[in-house]
């Protein structure tokens, strides 16, 4: 199994090397065999994808392309896509098909990047494994038999198998970088506002970002560009400009102060990825970097506090899909009130009912001081943690996840474990803050894979990067010094996947 | 804290939900799981702390009252399993059997 950057298929477009047309048949050919067993997309777009690549050969011809027109890209099922399904891995969008674009899909378009598909997610990006999809689970191209983090999942596991070079997620407590992580990818979480959420399927709005997964950081820069800037549709983007992030990836990281938080790396953290940490701050030590121990002392209520703020905001968000409008509806409904409820408990998955049982619970007379309002003064506690820091470091240091990805099932029937899969990646979506996760190496799975005792199965280990607001140009520019002095990142699943 | 059943029931009809026997005896059990995990909280100094709405501390930008969207009601009603003439159809909030 091989794979081609983002910015080589923009170089040998260029360089007339190949047509848009060779590249996304390419891709199309590969998705329709790996898609099998790799269960990663919901919807592939094969016909409207090659009609994009001629025009897009046509307008390169013309002197009128830009340097990603006609690379093929494949967008999360959450993103709403005009004209092609879009489910958010739920049975209640089944039958939505969408009647405008996201405003990432349109930015997209706008620089001529190709859709060849829609990509398997939790449901309603509820999941940190792709199990709660209602399409079934995406697997993980390294092994089969594990998850491939969610809820982006499925646009992690399309990168990593080499099927299309970059792919959008959305993260609201890790759903870009866990993914990331379990796939060997850099995936980036930038700061709140940055991206546009129109046409994003809302979860938790104070906390959902877009974001690109690539293999290199180099990559994520290129359409990081793409997908950020101001949207007056969106009233919590921030209107400021975006740099030119892939032309800042060559500061030197002399001098640079690498901050260690103390509750990340403790006795819960694997031991072998605790080596590997170690040997990546090394690298980054070569390059110049100090590292310093800081303390981030409010982490341990990161995700309680979180349990209630998504849900909460999940169970408000939620409430528009009531049968009426749009999505599932019951059969024959007897009542207002039967319609209402038979068509959410069809449609809705256990997840996503439990949470937004959750955050009724929470909004519900009498408990929103206790809940909600407690979760938000948190919220304040930590993003002044993290300000404290980053008075002391430049940037931080962290582990993305506490383990390499874990098999299907493991978690599935205990909430509160796998909800605290994320326990390193929540903390950066309640600040608000940029982060990223890229490979920092590879670890034998903690406990045996069926059928593979003793085979020394190699899973791949996400380090995290996190910045100021709006600090994306410096983390990439870290992420793509460290790539420069190492190769994780061009290792490649075993072609495990026809 | 431990909800019990009729706690859990009483959400469901809030949240507009309809769980059966089995699913009710389930999802109670793992709703107080998780009350009791997020009563962790219950314990943190908060006193003075200022709620965090917006992670930058935005204000909600405001716009002319001018109308900026185009009428695209058929495109939208063709979404719904049940519209006709320009309306949503849906069984009688108010009958009087009610």
């Amino acid at each position: 199994m091989s794979f081609t950057t983002l910015a080589q298929y923009a170089a040998d477009l260029a360089a007339k090397k190949c047509s848009s047309v060779e590249i996304v048949q390419d891709c199309l050919t590969k998705i329709n065999s790996a898609n099998k067993s790799l269960n990663a997309f919901i919807t592939i777009t094969e016909e409207q994808a090659l009609n994009a690549a001629k025009q897009a050969d046509q307008q390169r011809a013309q002197g009128n392309a830009g340097p990603l027109s006609g690379i093929p890209i494949a967008h999360k099922d959450i993103f709403c896509t005009q004209g092609v399904k879009t489910t958010c891995g739920s049975k209640m969008l089944d039958n939505f098909i969408a009647p405008y674009d996201a405003q990432v899909v349109s930015l997209c378009n706008e620089a001529g990047l190709i859709n060849v598909g829609k990509t398997n997610m939790d449901e309603f990006a509820m999941g940190s494994s792709n199990e709660t999809s209602f399409y079934g689970p995406c697997k993980n191209p390294w092994n089969l038999e594990c998850v491939p983090g969610g809820s982006s999942g499925g646009s992690a596991a399309v990168v990593a198998a080499g099927l299309v070079p970059a792919s959008t997620g959305t993260d609201t407590g890790g759903s870009i970088r866990q993914p990331a992580a379990f796939c060997g990818l850099v995936g980036m979480k930038p700061t709140y506002g940055r991206i546009s959420r129109w046409g994003m399927i809302a979860f938790a709005s104070s906390l959902d970002q877009a974001g690109p997964l690539t293999h290199t950081a180099e990559d994520a820069a290129l359409l990081l560009e793409v997908m950020s800037g101001f949207d007056n549709k969106d009233s919590t983007s921030i209107n400021q400009p975006v740099p030119k992030y892939s032309q800042q990836l060559t500061t030197s990281l002399q001098g640079l102060k690498i901050g260690l938080p103390k509750e990340y790396f403790n006795n819960q953290l694997d031991p072998q990825m605790s080596v590997l940490l170690e040997e990546a701050l090394t690298v980054f030590k070569k390059l110049g970097a100090q590292t310093k121990e800081i303390s981030l002392p409010n982490t341990g209520l990161a995700a309680p506090a979180y349990y209630v703020i998504a849900p909460a905001e999940c169970s408000s968000n939620l409430a528009r899909f009531d049968g009426v409008r749009f999505g599932h509806r019951c059969g024959n409904p007897t009542s207002l009130d039967d319609l209402y409820k038979r068509s959410r408990s069809e449609g809705f998955g256990e997840e996503v009912k439990r949470r937004i049982m959750v955050g009724t619970y929470a909004l519900s007379s009498g408990y929103y001081d206790a809940y909600y309002l407690k979760a938000q003064k948190i919220r304040q506690l930590i993003r002044q943690d993290f300000l404290a820091a980053f008075n002391e470091v430049d940037i931080i240091f962290a582990p993305t996840a506490p383990t390499p990805a874990f098999r299907f099932g493991e978690k599935s029937q205990d909430p509160i474990a796998m909800y605290l899969s994320d326990v390193f990646t929540i903390p950066v979506n309640l600040a608000g803050l940029p982060a990223l996760s890229m490979p920092v190496g590879f670890i034998n799975h903690p406990s045996p894979l069926r059928g593979e005792v003793g085979r020394g199965v190699q899973l791949p280990i996400g380090g995290q990067l996190i910045g100021r607001d709006f600090s994306e140009a410096q983390l990439l520019n870290a992420a793509h010094q460290y790539q420069l002095q190492t190769d994780w990142h061009l290792k490649t699943p075993e072609a495990r996947t026809a | 804290m431990t909800l019990t059943a009729q706690d859990v029931s009483k959400i469901a009809d809030l949240a507009k939900l309809h769980l059966d026997e089995t699913q009710l005896a389930k999802i109670t059990h793992s709703l107080s799981d998780l009350i009791t995990f997020i009563d962790q909280m219950t314990d943190a100094d908060t006193q003075g702390i200022t709620p965090m709405a917006h992670p930058l501390s935005a204000s909600q930008p405001l716009r002319k009252d001018e109308v900026t969207e185009i009428d695209q009601h058929e495109l939208l009603q063709h979404l719904s399993v049940d519209a006709q003439d320009d309306l949503y159809w849906v069984p009688a909030a108010i009958s009087s059997k009610n």
